[in-house]
């Protein structure tokens, strides 16, 4: 017979190891980086720009010049640049943030050369022809008021409005009437400042092959970049919304969507990683303290989770679930009392050993091979720093101790620190 | 066969003597290990009255098995992350963790196969997820129900004429601990399922550590399946409801082969040639250039009994529903009727060459892989797999489209804007 009580003995993570990328700033000034490796002859292409959302004085700037690069250049028609990118079995996929934007771009390695082609047509000579963006502007805008149904937009919308005010960059949401302000001329003159920034860089993983590695040195080292740094602009001071509960009102829907939480602070903060540390705990896995009350005790939702978002000037903790509108209220309080436990108790060894393991195992996975890395690198690249940093986390999560995670919690954790956001109803 | 040597999934294969199928994929560039249980029960398998069962079952799995209370907490503990799906045909249950702590991943998966400890708590408990999932994902979501409305539309005898998620709520409501035992035992076991395991782990190693902890749970009686086959629908349906919705939105589903059939890749290839991609046809066709729609997807559902082809899309404000789903038919006869150009049939195998192999870097999605090819018949299958799709020819998707493409074989599901105001109009 088996023991089948007993747990296996197990192994703790105590290193990890992962390709280091390798950098290099090209002629031009960009940098780029690259890590190799794989089994496979494929190519994952990450290109950054500070083209983020928060540049743009008029919201849908940024996105629709993110989404329009690909809708027609000087060289290619939208068609033709579909078609091609298609037949070589790319994919590409524009991506945006508050503060930065640009693309992925898959690709088989032997079609490296001709995609990145492509891609680099794209970056330099963008036409944004006048009919794409009147599509453009007419799907966005459906989509946009399909999402003004949903509680869970609802609720995002109006958090970031509530922590930096409406009119800030980082808080500015999305109205209809922004469809209509959009042009040409704006998008020509956003893409000028932003994607041919000196503050660009470039992310090469994966197998391209020596020669072809080569070849993408020179092409990116040809793309010209201009220093305007001050054509960027500054940051104004966060305002947030006066008042705690903010609701939006939904009176059909049958769950209410919750945002919780309050501003914090950027990636490079010294808090920083142990605040992950405080927030897996809260609600950053399935064990979590959140998931277990809220769903796996009470039954109140499908899942409810917590997580940090680090900006390049601020950030911010939230927590998010959507739950039955008769257990709205009650959800609020257990959510509250469960932050008022982890400022009055200390986090117990065995919970904490657990949650020193998980975060490890999830570094594991987020390290695994080139792809899985350069996607970790990419938003540590985005704030200004190095992998140093992963190794700072992880020295974090080793060290950390429980009175250290509950002076954290009294902190960052008080509920009457903390702004809501209900789009939905109370519920009775 | 694959591209290269290199991109061939290498794995080992034995069959324990309780019936367990395992199979060992070694890759040691990875430090984890990928653990795959497949059983073979779906919602096809539920009682028409019980409906939703296979599903609330996923979930009750992690409740605590014999001897172990809780299964997420020691997998964490040892840096593992886990999940589960369940579909139509099949409940998948999946974990990745560092290779050394393989044992762990082991014994709670075996230990959940052994015996289940479900306690009337437990079940209310998820009882009460399980209908906020309901309502999170199908009904509280602007177009949520229209699966809902539209397999009971195409299907009169076969199970899939319910979802996964189950008819009503009513049916999950209403679920008893009596049921709940029966449906473990005649559906969950060794000789009804496969485990796959991948990544940094020899495959004697693998088989060992399997026949370990699998090898002495006992073989049950599985309730045989005699699902009723779908008779071939004599005349075209229609359903027309009305939902608090921005947009009017068009639902086609097309019957359309199992998916061993020999015509299933030629199936998969039309739907690509339709949407995958911006230069498909409906995207550029409906989309870009007649701006009938604002949003076109066409898939299949890839079901191992009779499934469905399906074309679903937004319309663009003001265009009445008619309108649209006649340019949809236009698209469709001329597939029907026009040979498709070796370009574009070239282009759409591309396509799924090279996302196959970006997919393939992930060690749990060959994982995953594995077991689903296994359970079709066999995972050698996984390397002939794009090789099946490069044999399709213009001919065979030409007649398959007359064979698919026939209004006698279509249900339509006008899904209309209601005439009341919506959240967005009303709040303030």
């Amino acid at each position: 017979m088996i023991d089948r009580k007993t747990t296996p003995a197990y192994g703790i993570i105590d290193k990890i190891q992962f390709p280091l990328p390798e950098q290099e700033i090209l002629g031009n000034g960009l940098p780029m980086h690259t890590i190799q490796g794989g089994v496979h002859d494929i190519v994952r292409l990450d290109y950054s720009f500070p083209a983020g959302s928060r540049y743009a004085s008029l919201p849908l700037t940024a996105l629709a010049v993110n989404q329009l690069l690909q809708e027609g250049t000087k060289k290619y028609h939208a068609r033709e640049l579909a078609e091609k990118l298609d037949y070589y079995g790319a994919v590409f996929k524009p991506w945006i943030t508050s503060d930065t934007a640009g693309f992925t771009v898959f690709s088989l390695s032997k079609h490296l050369i001709p995609v990145t082609g492509l891609v680099h047509s794209m970056i330099t000579e963008p036409v944004f022809p006048e009919e794409e963006l009147l599509v453009f502007l007419q799907k966005r805008k459906q989509q946009f008021l399909v999402e003004m149904e949903r509680v869970s937009y609802r609720a995002r919308n109006r958090f970031t409005e509530v922590l930096f005010g409406e009119n800030h960059p980082y808080g500015r949401t999305l109205r209809e009437d922004d469809f209509h302000r959009i042009n040409r001329e704006v998008l020509r003159d956003f893409w000028k400042k932003t994607y041919a920034s000196s503050r660009s860089w470039v992310l090469v993983s994966g197998k391209p092959g020596p020669s072809r590695l080569n070849e993408m040195k020179k092409r990116l080292a040809s793309l010209p970049l201009h220093t305007e740094e001050d054509t960027l602009p500054s940051f104004p001071d966060i305002t947030s919304c006066p008042g705690k509960r903010h609701v939006v009102p939904m009176p059909r829907h049958m769950q209410s969507a919750l945002r919780i939480g309050r501003l914090t602070f950027t990636r490079d903060h010294p808090d920083f990683p142990a605040m992950l540390v405080l927030n897996t705990i809260l609600g950053g896995y399935f064990g979590s303290r959140l998931m277990r009350n809220i769903r796996e005790e009470k039954g109140y939702t499908y899942g409810i989770v917590s997580f940090l978002s680090p900006l390049h000037n601020a950030g911010y903790l939230t927590i998010v679930s959507e739950v039955g509108a008769e257990n709205t209220a009650n959800t609020i309080k257990e959510i509250y009392r469960e932050m008022e436990t982890m400022q009055r108790k200390p986090v117990g060894d065995e919970e904490l050993d657990l949650v020193r393991n998980y975060m490890m195992g999830d570094l594991l996975r987020e390290l695994d091979g080139p792809f899985a890395t350069a996607e970790t690198y990419r938003s540590i690249v985005d704030a200004g720093m190095d992998m140093s940093h992963v190794q700072h986390i992880m020295e974090t999560i080793k060290n950390i101790t429980p009175g250290e995670i509950g002076k954290l919690a009294q902190k960052y954790l008080s509920p009457e620190n903390m702004k809501e956001v209900i789009a939905g109803r109370m519920g009775e | 066969m694959p591209a290269s040597v290199n991109d061939m999934i290498r794995f080992e294969k034995i069959t324990l003597g309780n019936g367990l199928r395992v199979l060992v994929h070694h890759d040691p560039a990875s430090p984890l290990a990928a653990v795959n249980v497949l059983y073979d029960v779906g919602s096809r398998d539920e009682d028409p009255g019980r409906t939703g069962f296979a599903h609330l079952f996923e979930h009750l799995m992690f409740g605590g098995s014999v001897n172990i209370p809780s299964y997420d907490t020691p997998l964490q503990k040892v840096g593992g992350e886990n999940n589960a799906f369940t579909n139509t045909d099949i409940t998948n249950y999946y974990l990745t963790l560092p290779s050394n702590n393989l044992d762990t991943g082991l014994w709670l998966e075996s230990d959940r196969m052994l015996e289940l400890n479900f306690t009337e708590k437990n079940l209310q408990v998820q009882r009460h997820v399980v209908i906020e999932e309901f309502k999170q994902r199908y009904l509280n979501q602007p177009y949520g129900d229209a699966i809902l409305l539209l397999r009971p539309l195409a299907y009169k005898v076969h199970p899939y004429r319910w979802p996964t998620i189950g008819r009503e709520i009513s049916h999950i409501q209403e679920a008893g601990l009596e049921e709940v035992k029966e449906f473990f035992y005649s559906h969950y076991a060794p000789n009804n399922a496969i485990l796959v395991l991948a990544g940094n782990v020899p495959p004697d190693r693998g088989f060992e550590r399997a026949a370990h902890w699998f090898g002495d749970i006992e073989r049950r009686n599985i309730r045989p399946r005699s699902l009723p086959a779908e008779p071939p629908q004599e005349s075209h349906r229609q359903l027309t409801v009305h939902r608090p919705i921005p947009f009017d939105a068009l639902y086609l589903a097309f019957h359309m082969p199992e998916r061993l059939h020999k015509d299933y890749h030629a199936c998969d290839l039309i739907s690509d040639i339709l949407s995958n991609g911006k230069s498909s046809r409906l995207y550029r066709s409906l989309v870009m250039e007649q701006k009938l729609f604002s949003d076109i997807n066409a898939y299949i559902t890839g079901e191992r009994d009779p499934g469905l082809f399906m074309i679903t899309g937004k319309l663009t404000e003001g265009v009445p529903v008619e309108k649209g789903e006649k340019a949809i038919h236009d698209e469709l006869k001329k597939i029907r009727e026009e040979t498709i150009p070796a370009h574009e049939l070239a282009k759409v195998k591309n396509q799924v060459e090279a996302n196959w192999l970006y997919g393939e870097t992930d060690i749990l999605n060959r994982a995953m892989n594995l077991a689903l090819f296994e359970w079709l018949g066999d995972a050698e299958m996984i390397n002939s797999e794009t090789e099946k799709y490069r044999e399709v020819t213009a001919e065979q998707i030409k007649r398959i489209a007359r064979d698919l493409f026939r209004m006698e074989n279509l249900s339509t599901l006008y899904y209309l804007r209601q005439k009341e105001p919506l959240n967005h109009e009303t709040s303030t």
